[in-house]
Protein backbone atom coordinates (compact mmCIF):
# COMPACT_ATOMS: atom_id res chain seq x y z
CA UNK A 1 0.00 0.00 0.00
CA UNK A 2 1.36 3.40 -1.00
CA UNK A 3 1.46 5.98 1.80
CA UNK A 4 1.25 9.75 1.56
CA UNK A 5 1.29 12.66 3.98
CA UNK A 6 -1.57 14.97 4.91
CA UNK A 7 0.85 17.75 3.99
CA UNK A 8 0.33 16.83 0.32
CA UNK A 9 -3.32 17.90 0.73
CA UNK A 10 -2.58 21.42 1.98
CA UNK A 11 -5.13 23.75 0.45
CA UNK A 12 -7.35 20.86 -0.67
CA UNK A 13 -10.86 19.98 0.42
CA UNK A 14 -11.14 16.71 2.31
CA UNK A 15 -14.10 14.70 3.57
CA UNK A 16 -14.30 14.02 7.28
CA UNK A 17 -16.76 11.66 8.94
CA UNK A 18 -17.21 9.83 12.18
CA UNK A 19 -16.65 6.10 11.72
CA UNK A 20 -19.92 4.34 10.87
CA UNK A 21 -21.62 7.66 10.23
CA UNK A 22 -23.32 8.48 6.94
CA UNK A 23 -22.85 12.25 7.15
CA UNK A 24 -19.70 13.65 5.64
CA UNK A 25 -18.32 17.11 6.45
CA UNK A 26 -16.01 19.12 4.25
CA UNK A 27 -12.83 20.69 5.59
CA UNK A 28 -9.84 22.31 3.94
CA UNK A 29 -6.35 21.32 5.04
CA UNK A 30 -4.68 24.41 6.47
CA UNK A 31 -1.33 22.89 7.38
CA UNK A 32 0.33 19.69 8.51
CA UNK A 33 3.71 19.30 10.18
CA UNK A 34 5.31 17.01 12.74
CA UNK A 35 2.55 15.48 14.85
CA UNK A 36 -0.17 18.03 14.10
CA UNK A 37 -2.49 18.88 11.24
CA UNK A 38 -4.94 21.76 11.10
CA UNK A 39 -8.27 21.66 9.28
CA UNK A 40 -10.65 24.53 8.61
CA UNK A 41 -14.40 23.81 8.29
CA UNK A 42 -15.88 24.67 4.90
CA UNK A 43 -19.43 25.34 6.08
CA UNK A 44 -21.50 26.28 9.10
CA UNK A 45 -22.49 22.62 9.37
CA UNK A 46 -18.85 21.50 9.34
CA UNK A 47 -18.01 24.13 11.97
CA UNK A 48 -20.85 22.91 14.21
CA UNK A 49 -19.63 19.34 13.73
CA UNK A 50 -16.04 20.28 14.60
CA UNK A 51 -17.14 22.20 17.71
CA UNK A 52 -18.97 19.12 18.99
CA UNK A 53 -15.92 16.83 18.82
CA UNK A 54 -14.22 15.74 22.01
CA UNK A 55 -10.42 15.38 22.14
CA UNK A 56 -9.49 11.79 21.29
CA UNK A 57 -12.43 11.28 18.90
CA UNK A 58 -11.53 9.19 15.87
CA UNK A 59 -12.41 10.57 12.44
CA UNK A 60 -12.23 9.07 9.02
CA UNK A 61 -10.65 11.19 6.27
CA UNK A 62 -10.94 10.64 2.53
CA UNK A 63 -9.66 12.84 -0.26
CA UNK A 64 -9.74 12.41 -4.00
CA UNK A 65 -6.49 12.47 -5.96
CA UNK A 66 -6.30 12.61 -9.75
CA UNK A 67 -5.67 8.88 -9.95
CA UNK A 68 -7.01 7.47 -6.72
CA UNK A 69 -8.20 8.05 -3.18
CA UNK A 70 -6.33 8.94 0.01
CA UNK A 71 -7.80 7.80 3.28
CA UNK A 72 -6.84 7.55 6.91
CA UNK A 73 -7.97 7.75 10.52
CA UNK A 74 -7.40 10.98 12.43
CA UNK A 75 -7.56 11.67 16.16
CA UNK A 76 -8.98 14.99 17.36
CA UNK A 77 -6.58 17.05 19.50
CA UNK A 78 -8.84 20.08 20.01
CA UNK A 79 -11.23 22.54 18.41
CA UNK A 80 -10.18 26.16 18.49
CA UNK A 81 -13.34 28.25 18.25
CA UNK A 82 -11.42 31.53 18.20
CA UNK A 83 -9.42 30.48 15.16
CA UNK A 84 -12.14 28.24 13.63
CA UNK A 85 -9.61 25.42 13.36
CA UNK A 86 -9.78 21.74 14.11
CA UNK A 87 -6.45 20.40 15.30
CA UNK A 88 -5.84 16.71 14.70
CA UNK A 89 -2.86 14.35 14.66
CA UNK A 90 -0.83 13.85 11.48
CA UNK A 91 -0.84 10.17 10.54
CA UNK A 92 0.32 8.87 7.15
CA UNK A 93 -2.56 8.35 4.71
CA UNK A 94 -3.09 5.28 2.60
CA UNK A 95 -3.41 5.70 -1.10
CA UNK A 96 -5.62 3.45 -3.19
CA UNK A 97 -5.48 3.52 -6.95
CA UNK A 98 -8.94 3.50 -8.42
CA UNK A 99 -8.12 2.34 -11.90
CA UNK A 100 -5.33 0.72 -13.88
CA UNK A 101 -5.14 3.42 -16.51
CA UNK A 102 -5.04 7.20 -16.36
CA UNK A 103 -8.28 8.89 -17.41
CA UNK A 104 -8.40 11.88 -19.75
CA UNK A 105 -11.42 14.17 -20.26
CA UNK A 106 -12.37 13.79 -23.93
CA UNK A 107 -15.46 14.66 -25.99
CA UNK A 108 -15.24 12.26 -28.93
CA UNK A 109 -17.99 10.83 -31.10
CA UNK A 110 -18.85 7.26 -30.24
CA UNK A 111 -21.42 5.01 -31.89
CA UNK A 112 -23.12 2.62 -29.53
CA UNK A 113 -24.75 -0.54 -30.90
CA UNK A 114 -28.15 -0.98 -29.27
CA UNK A 115 -30.70 -3.74 -29.72
CA UNK A 116 -33.59 -2.78 -32.00
CA UNK A 117 -36.18 -5.48 -32.64
CA UNK A 118 -37.83 -3.36 -35.36
CA UNK A 119 -34.63 -3.32 -37.37
CA UNK A 120 -33.96 -6.25 -39.72
CA UNK A 121 -30.42 -6.36 -38.36
CA UNK A 122 -31.72 -6.59 -34.78
CA UNK A 123 -29.63 -3.59 -33.74
CA UNK A 124 -28.78 -0.04 -34.73
CA UNK A 125 -26.13 2.51 -33.96
CA UNK A 126 -26.85 5.45 -31.69
CA UNK A 127 -24.47 8.39 -31.70
CA UNK A 128 -23.11 9.43 -28.35
CA UNK A 129 -20.18 11.43 -27.07
CA UNK A 130 -17.46 10.46 -24.62
CA UNK A 131 -16.98 12.26 -21.32
CA UNK A 132 -13.62 10.76 -20.48
CA UNK A 133 -11.37 8.05 -21.76
CA UNK A 134 -8.54 5.80 -20.64
CA UNK A 135 -6.74 2.73 -21.92
CA UNK A 136 -9.11 0.60 -19.90
CA UNK A 137 -12.50 2.22 -20.33
CA UNK A 138 -14.54 5.33 -20.93
CA UNK A 139 -17.71 7.16 -20.00
CA UNK A 140 -20.16 8.19 -22.69
CA UNK A 141 -23.37 10.19 -22.86
CA UNK A 142 -26.10 8.95 -25.16
CA UNK A 143 -29.75 9.86 -25.60
CA UNK A 144 -32.50 7.37 -26.32
CA UNK A 145 -30.74 4.35 -24.86
CA UNK A 146 -30.21 2.96 -21.41
CA UNK A 147 -27.91 0.30 -20.07
CA UNK A 148 -27.80 -1.77 -16.93
CA UNK A 149 -24.73 -2.72 -14.96
CA UNK A 150 -23.15 -5.80 -16.51
CA UNK A 151 -24.57 -5.27 -20.00
CA UNK A 152 -22.20 -6.04 -22.86
CA UNK A 153 -21.94 -3.16 -25.31
CA UNK A 154 -20.29 -2.65 -28.67
CA UNK A 155 -18.73 0.76 -29.26
CA UNK A 156 -17.28 2.37 -32.33
CA UNK A 157 -15.02 5.14 -31.07
CA UNK A 158 -14.16 7.79 -33.64
CA UNK A 159 -10.55 8.72 -32.92
CA UNK A 160 -8.77 11.31 -35.01
CA UNK A 161 -6.88 8.58 -36.85
CA UNK A 162 -9.57 5.93 -37.43
CA UNK A 163 -12.67 4.36 -35.89
CA UNK A 164 -11.88 1.83 -33.17
CA UNK A 165 -14.15 -1.12 -32.44
CA UNK A 166 -14.48 -2.01 -28.76
CA UNK A 167 -16.46 -4.55 -26.78
CA UNK A 168 -17.06 -3.28 -23.27
CA UNK A 169 -18.97 -4.06 -20.10
CA UNK A 170 -21.23 -1.47 -18.42
CA UNK A 171 -20.04 -0.59 -14.91
CA UNK A 172 -23.04 1.61 -14.20
CA UNK A 173 -24.54 5.02 -14.70
CA UNK A 174 -22.22 7.97 -14.18
CA UNK A 175 -22.94 9.47 -10.74
CA UNK A 176 -22.63 13.09 -11.85
CA UNK A 177 -23.66 13.27 -15.51
CA UNK A 178 -27.14 12.49 -16.81
CA UNK A 179 -27.66 9.76 -19.47
CA UNK A 180 -24.02 8.84 -19.06
CA UNK A 181 -22.61 5.37 -18.57
CA UNK A 182 -19.20 4.09 -17.55
CA UNK A 183 -17.79 1.04 -19.27
CA UNK A 184 -14.70 -1.13 -18.94
CA UNK A 185 -13.08 -2.41 -22.13
CA UNK A 186 -13.15 -6.17 -22.57
CA UNK A 187 -11.95 -6.52 -26.13
CA UNK A 188 -10.01 -4.28 -28.44
CA UNK A 189 -7.70 -5.47 -31.14
CA UNK A 190 -3.97 -4.99 -30.59
CA UNK A 191 -3.45 -2.48 -33.40
CA UNK A 192 -6.47 -0.41 -32.39
CA UNK A 193 -5.15 -0.42 -28.81
CA UNK A 194 -2.10 1.44 -30.10
CA UNK A 195 -4.39 3.86 -31.98
CA UNK A 196 -6.22 4.51 -28.72
CA UNK A 197 -2.93 4.96 -26.85
CA UNK A 198 -1.85 7.52 -29.46
CA UNK A 199 -5.12 9.40 -29.09
CA UNK A 200 -4.74 9.50 -25.31
CA UNK A 201 -1.14 10.70 -25.60
CA UNK A 202 -2.17 13.42 -28.06
CA UNK A 203 -4.88 14.67 -25.71
CA UNK A 204 -2.58 14.57 -22.70
CA UNK A 205 0.05 16.61 -24.55
CA UNK A 206 -2.62 19.09 -25.69
CA UNK A 207 -3.84 19.45 -22.11
CA UNK A 208 -0.32 20.12 -20.80
CA UNK A 209 0.35 22.63 -23.62
CA UNK A 210 -2.91 24.43 -22.85
CA UNK A 211 -2.04 24.60 -19.15
CA UNK A 212 1.41 26.01 -19.95
CA UNK A 213 -0.11 28.59 -22.32
CA UNK A 214 -2.57 29.65 -19.63
CA UNK A 215 0.24 30.04 -17.09
CA UNK A 216 2.38 31.97 -19.59
CA UNK A 217 -0.53 34.30 -20.37
CA UNK A 218 -0.90 35.34 -16.71
CA UNK B 1 -23.21 -17.78 -29.09
CA UNK B 2 -24.49 -21.11 -30.33
CA UNK B 3 -25.75 -22.53 -33.60
CA UNK B 4 -28.98 -20.87 -34.75
CA UNK B 5 -28.48 -17.83 -32.49
CA UNK B 6 -29.39 -14.55 -34.14
CA UNK B 7 -26.66 -11.93 -34.07
CA UNK B 8 -26.16 -8.34 -35.08
CA UNK B 9 -22.85 -7.70 -36.76
CA UNK B 10 -21.09 -4.33 -36.89
CA UNK B 11 -18.40 -3.93 -39.51
CA UNK B 12 -16.63 -1.13 -41.29
CA UNK B 13 -17.15 -1.10 -45.04
CA UNK B 14 -14.87 1.43 -46.72
CA UNK B 15 -14.63 3.30 -43.45
CA UNK B 16 -18.38 3.48 -42.90
CA UNK B 17 -20.07 1.47 -40.15
CA UNK B 18 -22.71 -1.03 -41.22
CA UNK B 19 -24.97 -3.17 -39.06
CA UNK B 20 -26.31 -6.43 -40.44
CA UNK B 21 -28.21 -9.41 -39.13
CA UNK B 22 -26.65 -12.85 -39.17
CA UNK B 23 -27.31 -16.36 -37.92
CA UNK B 24 -24.74 -18.60 -36.26
CA UNK B 25 -24.23 -21.69 -38.42
CA UNK B 26 -21.47 -23.35 -36.46
CA UNK B 27 -19.47 -22.49 -33.39
CA UNK B 28 -16.38 -23.95 -31.81
CA UNK B 29 -13.97 -22.62 -29.20
CA UNK B 30 -12.24 -19.99 -31.33
CA UNK B 31 -14.31 -19.79 -34.52
CA UNK B 32 -17.84 -18.92 -35.40
CA UNK B 33 -19.37 -19.39 -38.84
CA UNK B 34 -22.22 -17.03 -39.62
CA UNK B 35 -24.71 -16.76 -42.43
CA UNK B 36 -25.24 -13.09 -43.24
CA UNK B 37 -28.77 -11.85 -43.98
CA UNK B 38 -27.35 -9.70 -46.77
CA UNK B 39 -24.31 -10.27 -48.87
CA UNK B 40 -21.74 -7.88 -47.50
CA UNK B 41 -18.14 -8.03 -48.66
CA UNK B 42 -16.10 -8.47 -45.50
CA UNK B 43 -12.41 -8.43 -46.34
CA UNK B 44 -10.31 -11.13 -44.70
CA UNK B 45 -8.44 -9.66 -41.73
CA UNK B 46 -11.07 -7.03 -40.93
CA UNK B 47 -12.31 -6.78 -37.35
CA UNK B 48 -16.06 -7.01 -36.77
CA UNK B 49 -18.19 -6.88 -33.63
CA UNK B 50 -20.92 -9.40 -32.85
CA UNK B 51 -23.79 -8.66 -30.49
CA UNK B 52 -26.36 -11.15 -29.29
CA UNK B 53 -29.12 -9.71 -27.17
CA UNK B 54 -30.98 -12.28 -25.10
CA UNK B 55 -34.04 -11.92 -22.91
CA UNK B 56 -32.01 -11.43 -19.77
CA UNK B 57 -28.46 -10.77 -20.91
CA UNK B 58 -26.40 -9.56 -23.81
CA UNK B 59 -23.23 -11.05 -25.20
CA UNK B 60 -20.71 -9.34 -27.44
CA UNK B 61 -17.42 -10.25 -28.99
CA UNK B 62 -14.89 -8.96 -31.48
CA UNK B 63 -13.84 -11.29 -34.28
CA UNK B 64 -11.52 -11.22 -37.25
CA UNK B 65 -12.82 -12.22 -40.66
CA UNK B 66 -11.00 -15.45 -41.38
CA UNK B 67 -12.47 -16.52 -44.71
CA UNK B 68 -15.62 -16.49 -46.78
CA UNK B 69 -17.05 -19.92 -47.48
CA UNK B 70 -19.21 -19.86 -50.58
CA UNK B 71 -21.31 -16.75 -50.99
CA UNK B 72 -23.06 -16.31 -47.67
CA UNK B 73 -21.11 -18.02 -44.90
CA UNK B 74 -18.34 -16.09 -43.24
CA UNK B 75 -15.83 -17.64 -40.87
CA UNK B 76 -14.86 -15.41 -37.95
CA UNK B 77 -12.02 -15.99 -35.51
CA UNK B 78 -13.03 -14.74 -32.06
CA UNK B 79 -10.57 -12.41 -30.37
CA UNK B 80 -9.33 -13.15 -26.89
CA UNK B 81 -10.74 -11.19 -24.03
CA UNK B 82 -8.71 -9.02 -21.68
CA UNK B 83 -7.97 -10.56 -18.33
Amino acid sequence: MDRREIYSLTGSIVRIALPDSGSVMLFSVESAANSMAVMRPCSVESKRFAASLEPGTKLHLTAGASDGVLHGTLTVARWSSAQRMLVVDNPPLEYTQRRDAFRVPAAMAVDVMVADLDSPAGARLVRGVTVDLSQGGLAFTVGGASFDMGDAVVLLLHTERQPVLIVARVLGAHPDVRSTFRVRFEQINAFEQTVLAGELRRREVAKVSTSRSAVAAR
Amino acid sequence: MRADDRLSLLALAEGEPIVRGATVVQRDQHMVHVAMDDLVPLPVGNVVALLRVGASSSEASLAVVSESLGTAITALRLLERRR
